[in-house]
Order: C-alpha cells, then structure tokens, then sequence
C-alpha cells in the first residue's frame, strides 16, 4: 500500500485530519511541489458568527448582567437603614445582643450575636460575646468542622460576589483562549483561578446552607410537642437560647429537630429564625 | 439689738459698782526661742484697765483673741473678760510679766536659746533673708518681706540650672506673722511664660519658722517646676492675699468718777466689749512676690539622643515581669514593665512589646503612683496583654526605655532583663484551646478578655444591608449568574461549532447517508415480500454505495466495482458479488426464494456494519 492510499485511508476513517503539513507531503511522496496555496477544505457556509463576535457578544452581555445585579443589590440595600427600618448590620446587632444580654434575656442575646456572626463571621468580639454567654446559659459551642472554619476567612457575601467574579473570569477566559489559542497557559491559568472562586462561593453557600433554617429558642422553657396542636402534651422543654434547626411548619407551631436528634413541635412565637424571612422580619 | 444693747448697759452699770479681780495666766513657763506663749488676762467683776498688756522688753504682745462672759445670779451680775496674747519672746532669758492691778500675781516666763534653727534664724535677727539650705535640698532665694514684716512668699528651688522638659521639686512658702488674720485670695502663680508649675493642693503644710527673728506661720506648698524651652529666665511666684489686722484703739484716759456728766455713757463705751464690737481691724489687700530667682534652661542634647527617646528626664530604673511563668499557648499573659525614679512621669512611656514572632501583642496600658504630692517621684507601671502562639520555651525580649539623666548630662538607656516562660499545649475543650486554634487557623483575631463578662459596644454602626439571607441565596443573584453561566456556554457552543465545520459538514454527510440507507432497506423488505430480486439487489447496491460514499466523501454513484476493487484492495469480495448481483438480477432477472432474501437481507447489513468498521 502506497503512503497516499494510507494517508487516503487514514483521512477517509477520521483518523486524521487534512492538513497543510500532511499535503506536502503527500505532494513530496508523488514527486510533486508542495501546495503552497493550499486552502481549507470546503466546509458548509455558517452564515454570522466570528469567534471575535462571540467573545465580544459574551463580554456585552455579562456586562449587561452585572449592571444588573448591581443595582439589584443596591435596591436590596437601603442606604441608612437600621433594624428598625429593615437593615442589618453587624454592629447595630451586637450592641442589641450586649443590651438584651445585660437584660438577662439569654434567647434575644444568642438570636442578634448568632446574627450579628452572619455578617460579620471574622469579629472576636462577637464570637467571644456568643461562646461567654452560651457557657454561662449552659449551651455548647456550635460544633464546626475545618472547612466551615475556613469559610470564615470572608463574609458569605464577599464570598458570593467573589464567585459571581470568578465566573465571569472563567467564562471569559474559556471564550478568549479560542480567540488567541498562543496564550493558552494564561487563559488557562485564569480560568482554572476563577473556578477556584467558583467553587469556593458554592462551598460557602453549602456550608450556609443548613443555618437558613436554624432557629433559637427565645422563650423561657418552650415545650415541644409531638404533634402541632396546643392541646398535645409536651415531651419535652427547650432551653431558652438553644439553637434548632426547623423542618417544616403548620399553622403557629414550627416542627424543630434539636443538635441531639430529638424532633417536636414547637409554637413560632417560641422560637425566631437566625435569617428571617422577608414576611416575618423581626 | 436695741434689747441687748439696754441689757447689757445695765449689767455694765451694776458690774462697776464691784472691785475688778485682774488674773494672769502664762500656759507654760519655759519656752524656746522661737517659739511663743500664750497669756490670758482676766478681768473679773468689772474694771477693764489692766487689760492691756504691760510692756515688758525683750517680749512682744500680739493680741489673740479676746472673751466676755456676764453673768446674774439672784439680782447681782458679773462680767468676766478674757484676753489672750501671745508673747513672742525677742531673745532668750527670764522675763517677769508684773502684776496687772492689786491682788494679781506677776509671772515669769523663761526663754530658752531654742535649736539651731532658731538660733540661726535669732542670730540672723535683722536681715530678711533665709537660711539657704533647708529639708529636701531645696534652697530659697531672697526672703522679700512685706512693708509692715507681716508677711512673705518665697520659691525654694533646688538648682538654677535646668533641662527643657526637666521637672524639679518647689516649694513655695508663704509666711504670715501669727495673729494676723490674712486669707489667701487664690494659689500662688509662676510669673513666667517659660515654666509650668504642677497643680497645687488646696490645703498647704503649716509650719512656724522664725524669719528676720520674728515667728512666722509658713504655708508650704509641694509641687514640681517643668521648664518648656530654653534660655535664661527670671522666676517669681505671686499671691494675692487679703490681711486684716487687728488694731488696739487709742482709748481716751479714763476720768474721774463725776468729773462729767456722761459718766455713765463712758463706763459703757469705754468698756472693752463695745470697743471690739464696733471695730478693731483693718483689712487690707496686697499681692505678695517673691524674690526673682534666676534660672538658666538648656536644650536638650541632639547628639547621642537614643531612638526610642520620648522626652523623659530625670533618673530612672527599669523593672519588668510576667504573670506567671507556665501557660498554655493561647492563653493572655500580662507583661508588666515599671519605672521607677525621678523627673518628669509624664513624658516617661514604654510602646512595650511590638511584633515579636510568636506573640500576639495588644496595647499597653500605664499608671502613674506618685511617691510624693507633687508627681516629682514614684513609679509608672505599664501593661500589655500578650498571649503566646508556640508551645515550649518562649522569650519575652528584653524592654528598653531611654531618658536623658540632667545629673549626667547624658542619654540614658536602660534595659529590662529578658523573661522565660513556659508555654505548653491547651487541654482540648479549654478556652485558649478554641482561642489558640482560631487565631492558629482562621483570621479571627484571639478575643479581647471581656469585661464584666461582654466585650464592650461597638462604636462604628458599619454598614447594613437589607436582609441577614446571604446574597447566593436571593433570586436575583442566582438568576445573574445563572445568565451569566448560559451567555458563556452559548458562546462556547458558538466557536465550537464554527471552528470545526469539517466535522459538521461529515455529520450531515453521515445522516444524509444514514437516512438513504434507512429507506433502502426499508425497499429491500418490501422487494423481498414482493419476491423482486432485481429491486431488492438494486436496493442493497444503493445502501451500500451510500454508506461507502459517505465514508469516501464521494457520490454514491461513483462506487462501483472498480472504485471498491482500488479502495478496499481486494477486500470487498462480498460487496462485489452483490454489485455483480445487482447488475445480473438487472438484466438477467434472476428469481430468489424467501430464504434466499433472508440471507442476502443479512449479507447486506454484515456489510453495511462492516463499512461502519472502516
């Protein structure tokens, strides 16, 4: 078999590509010139789109999309606001934890220090605040592993907005190694960084995950009961001050499950949400 | 008024017609030099004329204060009065007070030469100024005397030279004469732009000291001279004082019992009660200065000056500790550091332990005992909160402090001795455990030791945000960036699909074929059930070259025996057979039975997956 019927062969299976290189050579094997003008194979016409419109077209519209979610988040923040008005910050909090605290009200204490822990997760104060006074309401420490340790390192949002960034740098640098294949290694290297955000904004959010239903008890003693009706018969108490995590709800009762395992239903008034819902905010 | 006014004129009136009974009373005998005793004179049951001190020399009568006591006992009324003096002895010797009226007693009062203070101070008798040296090395300037002798201020200092921002001790005295009545209308001040004076206290020391011969009761104040810059400087001290003097008035002599008809009046008005009832005093206000006192105050070395200089002098002595020697990593310790010494506190300060490798340090914080009540000495005390980060043997560095010692004229360094301390490993579950591990492995710095059990009230609100729901949860930014996912894969799509159109254009090629292949075997069923041979051949030879074609990128038209015979290389003998088949059933008509369509059906699709296998 001569080269070109196993070039021809080879080309004909898809196991090999024409190419400029490959031509010559076949060209040299029949005793021929190289093809010096040798152009692509004819291919089907693909009407529109160039590489360099699409990566432009990907940049416009992730501007488009930031521009949004920019101002969705400025919305989502009223400029001087307070608990009062609906806003949120850590050291409005705190201070409100310190005064009910100082009030002898365990569960309002531990509800704002576990908020106030939330949006500001790297604050010793609030962290020695929260350990002094579950120690001395009898509580233990939330237990954590490392990996939520470590998570600790940014608050969740700096993490998500974090993320959002390494999104786009992933996008764009997997868009743009096509356009300019010579500098791979960098577009590469970016793309892997910006999945690194990626991922650590997911993990954040898993991690954050399971306290967007955790609760604390703010009533003295709260009964839980084994069915949701006043009626029922307690099985057992909740300290003021415990966290629970919530599991579903009926009516005025919420179906809590305690760090040791145990299940019951507890009245709503007896308990209030670390991250309240837009419709109970308080 | 008027009531006790006639009373008392009628008591007056009953009490002349009694003979007087004068005593005289000294409450010591001896006494030094210097020093001064008080005599009493009372006049019992009427008559006032031996009140007045008698005049003996060598002794100096200062009117004390004086009492009057009438008394009515069934219809007959006494009056007794009392006047006190107090005798200055002049010099020393036995003095003998004689007798005031009939039946008194004359006195004798010796005076001892007293202590060398008072000798000093009586052999100095005449000049107006002090012993220089005197407690607490301090020395005085010129004693400046008021007019009349009654008073004085001076500023003791202890040298005239001095270092910008050096502190020495002062004292400033202020004498009066006893039995003046004087108040004082505000605290002595510094005449002088280029000194600061110390608080001082409300309440001077007292003392008695004999100045130019004469007691004085001295008011001291303690306090410490800074010097703010340099040059030559004149120092006085001023105070404002309001003297009332007690006067003894000039009585008319007494006349005759009838010699005028207001006899009565006079025995009323001369009486010694009435005289210091409407008066006896006359104040006076003066502003009393020291002496100026020459000071000459120097700048401060530049050469040599040390770089954690802060501006301390005077003479010190460094000293620090640790709270404990053994501790578990993670645990607070307090390094202590105390100077001790003399000069200006306020400018004595320590930044302690800066970043040292593991430690974590916070902000020292100091105190200032003061060993006097001017603030001239004592020591200042500074704390640091450190907490160990590494077990095993930890070296707290050794603490330098600099100060620059006026004696010397010098800079001075001094250095703390380096401390040990044994720091092991946090029992799992303890409280520096979860404070050495969060400060090991997150950001969190080690928390602050809480007071009162809660850390403090943050001050700075920071700023909020609408809801506590971290944002990867809210709609809009799960919606944003899942945008943001689909505009990126869809244009990753688009340049995948546009850099490889070759492979699209095979695709196509290969479904075209696929579907032509498709119908003809659907053909080749259906020429079968009809028992056409030459349809069901032609219908193979058509899948057969539409499936070579497509893998050759050639027509279907242009596979034929030959084109198989040059590509295969003689591999296709079953392909040949049905292409000659076809070509022979074409012409021929060749008849097949069922069975021998089942096999040619499944000859044909063998090929067909063999050319697949190509």
């Amino acid at each position: 078999m001569t080269l070109f019927q196993t070039l021809t062969r080879r080309v004909a299976t898809g196991k090999m590509k024409v190419t400029r290189k490959l031509l010559d050579r076949v060209c040299r094997e029949g005793g021929g010139k190289p093809c010096s003008k040798l152009t692509k194979p004819p291919g089907r016409k693909r009407a529109g789109f160039t590489r360099s419109f699409c990566v432009a077209l990907a940049a416009v519209l992730t501007l488009l999309i930031w521009l949004v979610a920019a101002q969705a988040a400025a919305g989502a923040q009223p400029r001087g606001s307070n608990i009062a008005t609906g806003g949120y910050s850590a050291a409005a909090l705190f201070n409100r934890a310190n005064a009910c605290a100082r009030e002898g009200k365990a569960g309002l204490a531990i509800l704002n220090y576990e908020r106030a822990l939330l949006l500001a997760p790297n604050d010793a104060d609030i962290a020695a605040n929260l350990h002094f006074f579950r120690a001395k309401a009898g509580l233990p420490d939330a237990p954590e592993n490392w990996f939520a340790r470590s998570l600790l390192y940014a608050r969740p949002n700096t993490l998500a907005w974090l993320g959002s960034l390494g999104l786009v740098l992933a996008g764009m640098s997997l868009l743009l190694v096509r356009l300019h294949p010579q500098r791979r290694l960098a577009f590469r290297s970016s793309t892997f960084a910006g999945l690194l955000l990626v991922a650590t904004a997911i993990g954040s959010a898993i991690t954050m995950w399971p306290r967007m239903n955790e609760a604390v008890v703010i009533a003295h003693d709260a009964p839980v009961r084994a069915s949701p009706v006043s009626a029922a018969e307690a099985a057992f108490k909740l300290h003021e001050g415990e966290t629970v995590t919530m599991r579903a709800e009926h009516q005025d009762f919420a179906l809590v499950q305690t760090s040791a395992g145990r299940s019951g239903w507890v009245a709503r008034a007896d308990l209030s949400r670390v991250v309240p819902r837009f419709r109970d905010r308080s | 008024m008027a009531a006790a006014l006639a009373a008392v004129i009628v008591l007056a009136a009953t009490a002349s017609a009694a003979p007087p009974a004068v005593t005289v009373q000294l409450d010591r005998a001896d006494i030094a030099l210097g020093d001064s005793a008080q005599l009493t004179i009372t006049v019992s049951g009427g008559g006032d004329d031996a009140v007045a001190p008698p005049a003996v020399p060598g002794l100096e009568f200062m009117a004390a204060g004086q009492s009057s006591q009438y008394q009515s006992i069934n219809g007959v009324a006494t009056s007794t009065t009392s006047v006190t003096y107090e005798v200055i002895p002049q010099r020393a010797g036995t003095f003998t007070i004689p007798a005031l009226s009939r039946g008194s007693q004359p006195v004798v009062l010796r005076v001892q030469p007293g202590n060398g203070r008072n000798d000093a101070a009586a052999n100095n008798s005449g000049a107006s100024s002090l012993p220089p040296p005197a407690a607490g090395g301090l020395s005085a300037g010129e004693t400046r005397l008021t007019q009349d002798g009654s008073a004085f201020v001076r500023l003791r200092l202890p040298k005239r030279e001095l270092y910008v921002g050096e502190t020495v001790p002062v004292d400033i005295q202020i004498g009066l004469r006893p039995g003046l009545e004087a108040s004082l209308e505000g605290l002595p001040t510094l005449n002088g732009d280029a000194f600061t004076l110390n608080k001082l206290a409300s309440q001077p020391e007292q003392t008695q000291e004999v100045v130019a011969g004469k007691p004085y009761t001295v008011l001291t104040w303690h306090s410490a001279l800074a010097a703010v810059k340099s040059g030559d400087f004149s120092l006085t001290v001023e105070t404002p004082l309001t003297v009332r003097m007690r006067t003894v008035p000039q009585r008319r002599p007494r006349m005759p019992r009838g010699a005028s008809d207001d006899s009565l009046f006079d025995e009323v008005f001369n009486d010694s009660f009435f005289q210091s009832f409407f008066g006896g005093t006359t104040e006076k206000q003066i502003t009393l200065a020291s002496e100026p006192e020459g000071l000459k105050v120097l700048a401060l070395p530049a050469v040599g000056r040390p770089a954690g200089f802060a501006g301390a002098v005077g003479k010190f002595e460094v000293g620090s500790e640790l709270s404990t020697a053994k501790t578990v990593v993670g645990d607070p310790l307090t390094l202590r550091l105390k100077v001790t010494g003399t000069g200006n506190f306020d400018r004595v300060n320590s930044t302690m332990l800066g970043e040292v490798g593991g430690w974590k340090t916070y902000k020292p914080t100091a105190k200032f005992e003061p060993a006097d009540s001017a603030g001239y000495s004592g020591e200042k005390h500074f704390e640091q909160a450190v907490i160990p980060m590494q077990t095993g043997r930890q070296i707290v560095p050794a603490l330098a402090f600099s100060f620059f010692n006026p004696d010397t004229r010098q800079y001075e360094t001094k250095l703390t001795a380096p401390l040990s301390v044994e720091v092991s490993t946090a029992p799992a579950g303890s409280l520096a455990t979860a404070t050495a591990s969060a400060s090991n492995a997150s950001p969190i710095p080690a928390p602050k030791p809480p007071r009162d059990g809660l850390c403090p009230d943050h001050v700075e609100t920071g700023s909020t945000v609408a809801t506590l729901r971290p944002v990867y949860f809210q709609t809009w930014f799960v919606g944003s960036q899942s945008a943001l996912v689909l505009c990126f894969a869809g244009g990753l799509i688009l340049l995948r699909r546009r850099e490889h159109p070759m492979n699209d254009a095979d695709d196509a090629r290969r479904r075209e074929a696929s579907s032509a292949i498709a119908s003809c075997l659907a053909e080749m069923d259906a020429a079968s059930i009809a028992g056409d041979a030459a349809r069901f051949f032609q219908c193979a030879r058509a899948a057969l070259q539409q499936r070579l074609a497509a893998r050759w990128h050639v027509v279907p038209a242009s596979i034929t025996i030959a084109e198989i015979d040059a590509r295969l290389n003689g591999d296709g003998a079953e392909m040949r057979r049905l292409f000659a088949l076809a070509d022979q059933a074409a012409y021929s008509g060749q008849h097949l039975g069922a069975g021998d369509f089942q096999q040619w059906k499944e000859t044909v699709r063998g090929q067909l997956n063999h050319t697949e296998e190509l």
